[in-house]
Formats: C-alpha cells, structure tokens, sequence
C-alpha cells in the first residue's frame, strides 16, 4: 500500500521506477506535458493563423506537419491541442473528485439509509454509457467548451464515489477511528480528516486512470461537435474535420489521431505501473 | 429455478422506475416551458394553440398526476412524436434498434473471437513474448479511441485499398455481402478498446484458474493438458469473464453513438446524438429509455445465465 508519509512516498517511487510501464509512460506523460507549457515557444506558428496560399500542404521543411484546408500549421495545432487535452483532462477529473470524494466518504463512514439511497443513485447512473450522459447534459445545458468539461466531470462522479465508499467503509471500523473518537472529534471530522487522509492512495489512483477516460469522452464529444468552437485546435475536432480531406492529405488527420493515441497510451502505462504499485483495485 | 427468475424479474421494477423517471424529467428539465422543449426551438405558436396544447399534453396537471399519464402513454407503446424528424418516436426507434443490435453483436463476437484465443495462449505462455506481445496488443488498442480507430479504418481500407465502402447501411437480409461488407468496419472499430481489455482480464482469470488445486489434481489423474484448459479452467473462468462482459455491455451502447455517427449507420446510436445536438427533447426521453431498458435486459440475462452455467450459483 502506498504511505501518505514522506518515507513512504520516497519508497514508493524507487518502486515506480521499476516498473517499466510506469516510467515509459511516464516519459511520454512528460514530454507531453512540458509541450504543453511550452505551447508558445515550441509552436512555430500561430495555430489559428491561416496561410491561403499553402493550403493542404503535405509534410515539408517549412510545415513539418502539412497544413489543413485553411493553411493552418498542423504541427502548431498539434502541439496547442496538447495543451488543451490536459487542461481538459485536469478540470474534468477536478470536477469528478469535488463530487465524487465527498459523496464516497460520506456513504462509506455513515452508511444505512445516507449509503444506500446515495449508491442506489449511483448505479443507476451508471447503467448509462458515459458518452450518452454527457451527451445529455449537453443537451438540457447547451452546447460549448466550459459546459462540455463540466458534463464529463460529472459523469464520472458516481465511478469516484463508488470506489472512495468501498475504501471508506473498510476503514471506518480501524483503530484510530475509535481513538479519534475518544479524543472527541465529531463524526465529520473523523470522516474528512482522518479517514479522507487514509483513501489518498486510492483517490491517486482513480484519478490517474479517469484522466485518460474523460480525456476521451472530450474528445469524443469535440469529434461530434458538441465540445468547442470549430477554429479551436483541439485534436478530436482536428480528426473530425479532417476526415473530408483525407483522400488527398492523410496528414492532416493522422498527426492528431497519433497525438491523442499517445497520450492516452502514456497515461495508461502510467497508471497501469501505479496501480500495480498501490496495489489498489480500480475496476468495480 | 423459476423462482429466482421471478425474484429477479421483480428486482429490476425499482430500476425500471427510476429510469422512467429520468426520462420523464428531461422534458421539465429542459430551458424554458415543456411545449417548447416539445415543439423544438424557434416554433412561435399563437397564445390560444399554446394553451390548448398545454391542456392536451396535461402540462397544467400536478406533476405526479403527469408521471402517471405519461407512464400509461409510455406503456401502450407511445413514446411522443419527433418533431424534428417528423416522425413518430417508437416508429423510429423499432426501425433502428435491431440495426444497433445487428452491429452490436457482430462486434462483441468479434471481440470475443480475438480476445479468448488470444487471452488463453498469453497465459498458458505467460513470460513469453507470446505473452508480452499480446499484452502490448492489449494496451495499445485500449489507448486508440474507438473513433481513430474508425477514421483510420477507413483510410486505409477505403481510401487507400479500396475494398470496403467509406459509410452507409445495407441491409444484411436483403443483400448479405453487401450488408457484411458495410458491417466490418464498424463492427472493428466499435470492438476495439473492449477486446483489449477482455485480452487483458482473459489472461488474468486464466492465470489465476491455472494455479488452482483442481488443476494440479487433473494433471495428477493424467488428463491430457488441453483438456483440462478448455473443459475445466474454462468453465470456471467463464463464470468471472461473464460478469465482466455484461459491465462492458454499456460501453458498446456508447460507443455505438459515435461509431454510427462516423460510419453513417442509421440505428439508435446515431439517433441519441442527433436528438441530443438537435434538443429533440421526446426523441431523447424515448432513447433514454431504450439505452436503460436494453442495460436491465442486459443484466437480466447474465443473472440468469450464470445458473445455467455454475450450478454451485443459487439464489436462496
């Protein structure tokens, strides 16, 4: 199990970078990450500049990547669709964790009616494909950027939930619950300082594998149109957009379809490497 | 035995109500007044048409007194009217569900097909590269998204090689070549993540039957070894892997929405998202009740199996 104490997360990492998985796909998950931050400096142009007289260009000296049926510069887009991956990524998993934290806890440590009548809601929001959920916000919503990270957030509430309730209730019946108790701590501190602080492996460990997943749902709903504005350069939009050009420029579809493939390769390494680690079960 | 099924009919009742409920409050939950939502944006209706439509769709009633008349309408079989489509709600989702079905099943065969053979010889091999190269196949295709997977699909067999057609539905009884040649793709592409991951828990399951007493006392009678892997480690693995697939159920049903949106298939996937972008909000309500049904079907089905299956499984 992984230790929220300092030793502990130092031996934790000398176990991590054995594993092989977790440092490949740690590598990747860096080198994406600093194109991210570095988005400005690294692009060599404007990704929402068009060039009219370079329009579909294949891979050459001065487009590394081509260009799309606007002139843009594919690999400028690329590497700002970087950038809003995981931005997307964070937010959505943020949004996923405020609700689904809470709720966990809140269910696993009081349990009776509070538990059951919070889990019964959850699973049945989980008999819906999470594409379709948040599909559906979207539509009682509307359509955009702002609104799509919030949809996918939510959707994965009940997943965190589910998870965070079946740590908290093997823990409420440990030793230092009692002692907390004897020292005279209400029940709601109990549950959010000592017995949160003890789902903090498991909290990482969800986190770390729901980020791929929402990542994708955004994507997916960027792909259909429903995610941000059509000039945003995004890669689910990029693939999208492209597919009508493909017959004459491949490029301009399979530089993003290749980026956003290895992202979600590099976080699954990685989480795959932490899990094996933390020795947590993500699956339900 | 009759009587666990009976139990268990009884206990999707709750689920049933909870989901009709869902589907209910979408109409109430969207902006601005039901009609509205009803009729589709941008409709300008004269006072005295609004009010009578609001007498005639009950919307002055008690909220409750609605649910129940909704319900009695839902339960004839009248699922509203589509005015964006211009076309009845049940009319359309019976046209293109056993299309849906048609795809989703080739897919999960697909998957299964590849992932069993597949998961079975990465473990009976394990620390080979046998192994180490499917686990790889593995992950890759959990990290390609269904939809990338699709456009390259097409790029390369349409596209570039030319053997199979871009998009379009054809119906497989009435030309058979021709509907399986539009069906492949899809099929792939919708199959891909979920046969990485059932590679991936075949091989585990597997690993961890193989190590069991049962095996060890089988290979002691002298039962030749692939008699043992199929008959007797592959029934017991098959109890877990069922579960497993049937969680999986669902991700067929969402991958469907963005598959058939690539592929140009007219099923029921198509038709969530062109009711969720088009705010065709009785289209809507009609595919959330179909996606919540076909999951209790769905489940309904697994429990069922299992006894059929594990005759140590009894429901008491």
């Amino acid at each position: 199990m992984m230790r929220t104490s300092f030793e502990g997360w130092r031996r934790d990492l000398r176990v991590l970078c054995r594993s092989k998985l977790a440092v490949t796909g740690g590598i990747v998950l860096l080198v994406i990450g600093l194109i991210a931050v570095l988005a400005n400096v690294l692009a060599p142009y404007d990704p929402y500049e068009p060039h009219y007289d370079n329009v579909l260009e294949a891979p050459c000296k001065q487009f590394l990547f081509g260009t799309d049926i606007m002139g843009r510069d594919i690999l400028s887009r690329v590497i700002h669709g970087a950038r809003l991956s995981l931005v997307v990524g964070l937010c959505t998993v943020g949004i996923a964790l405020a609700g689904g934290v809470p709720a966990g806890i809140i269910s696993g440590f009081f349990g009776g009616w509070v538990d059951t009548s919070i889990m019964r809601a959850m699973d049945i929001i989980l008999t819906f494909p999470p594409l379709l959920l948040a599909l559906l916000l979207l539509a009682v919503a509307g359509p955009g950027e702002s609104n799509a990270i919030v949809a996918v957030g939510l959707v994965y509430v009940p997943k965190v939930a589910r998870l965070v309730r079946s740590k908290a209730l093997s823990e409420r019946n440990q030793t230092y619950v009692e002692a907390a108790r004897a020292i005279g701590r209400s029940s709601l501190g109990v549950a959010f300082i000592h017995v949160l602080r003890n789902c903090t492996s498991i909290i990482i460990v969800q986190a770390t594998v729901t980020i791929p997943e929402t990542i994708l749902i955004a994507a997916a709903l960027n792909f259909l149109g429903m995610g941000t504005s059509p000039s945003t350069p995004v890669w689910g939009l990029m693939i999208s957009r492209g597919r009508d050009f493909m017959g004459v420029a491949p490029w301009v579809v399979l530089f993003p379809a290749a980026a956003l493939s290895l992202l979600v390769l590099g976080l699954n390494f990685f989480g795959d490497g932490l899990r094996d680690v933390s020795d947590v079960r993500t699956t339900l | 035995m009759l009587g666990y099924v009976i139990r268990r009919l009884l206990y999707t009742i709750p689920m049933l109500f909870v989901i009709s409920l869902l589907s209910f409050m979408i109409l109430h939950l969207a902006p601005g007044d039901p009609i509205t939502a009803m009729l589709g944006p941008g409709t300008a209706l004269s006072e005295e048409v609004h009010q009578a439509l609001i007498e005639k769709y009950n919307f002055d009633k008690s909220i409750l007194t609605q649910y129940m008349l909704w319900l009695g309408t839902v339960m004839r079989g009248d699922l509203g009217y589509s005015f964006s489509m211009s076309k009845s709600v049940t009319s359309m989702i019976r046209e293109r569900f056993p299309r849906t079905f048609l795809l989703a099943l080739s897919s999960f065969t697909l998957s299964v097909l590849v992932a069993l053979p597949l998961g079975f010889i990465a473990a009976t091999k394990q620390h080979t590269w046998i192994d180490q190269g499917a686990m790889l196949f593995a992950l890759i295709g959990i990290s390609i998204p269904n939809f990338v997977l699709a456009v390259l699909l097409i790029l390369l067999f349409s596209v570039r090689l030319g053997w199979l057609p871009v998009m379009g539905f054809v119906s497989i009884w009435e030309e058979p070549w021709e509907g399986i040649r539009h069906l492949i793709m899809p099929a792939m592409a919708l199959g891909s993540v979920v046969t990485a991951i059932f590679v991936r828990y075949v091989r585990a399951e597997v690993l961890d039957q193989l190590h069991r007493d049962y095996v060890v006392v089988a290979r002691a009678k002298g039962i030749r070894e692939y008699t043992i892997l199929l008959k007797h480690v592959g029934r017991n693995a098959s109890v877990a892997l069922i579960t497993i697939w049937v969680l999986y159920f669902a991700r067929y049903l969402g991958g469907t929405i963005i598959i058939e949106q690539v592929f140009s298939w007219p099923g029921i996937g198509r038709l969530a998202f062109k009711a969720a972008s088009g705010r065709d909000y009785p289209l809507l309500q009609g595919v959330i009740l179909v996606f919540g049904v076909t999951y209790i079907v769905a489940n309904l089905l697994t429990d069922v199996i299992y006894v059929f299956i594990d005759p140590r499984i009894t429901y008491d």
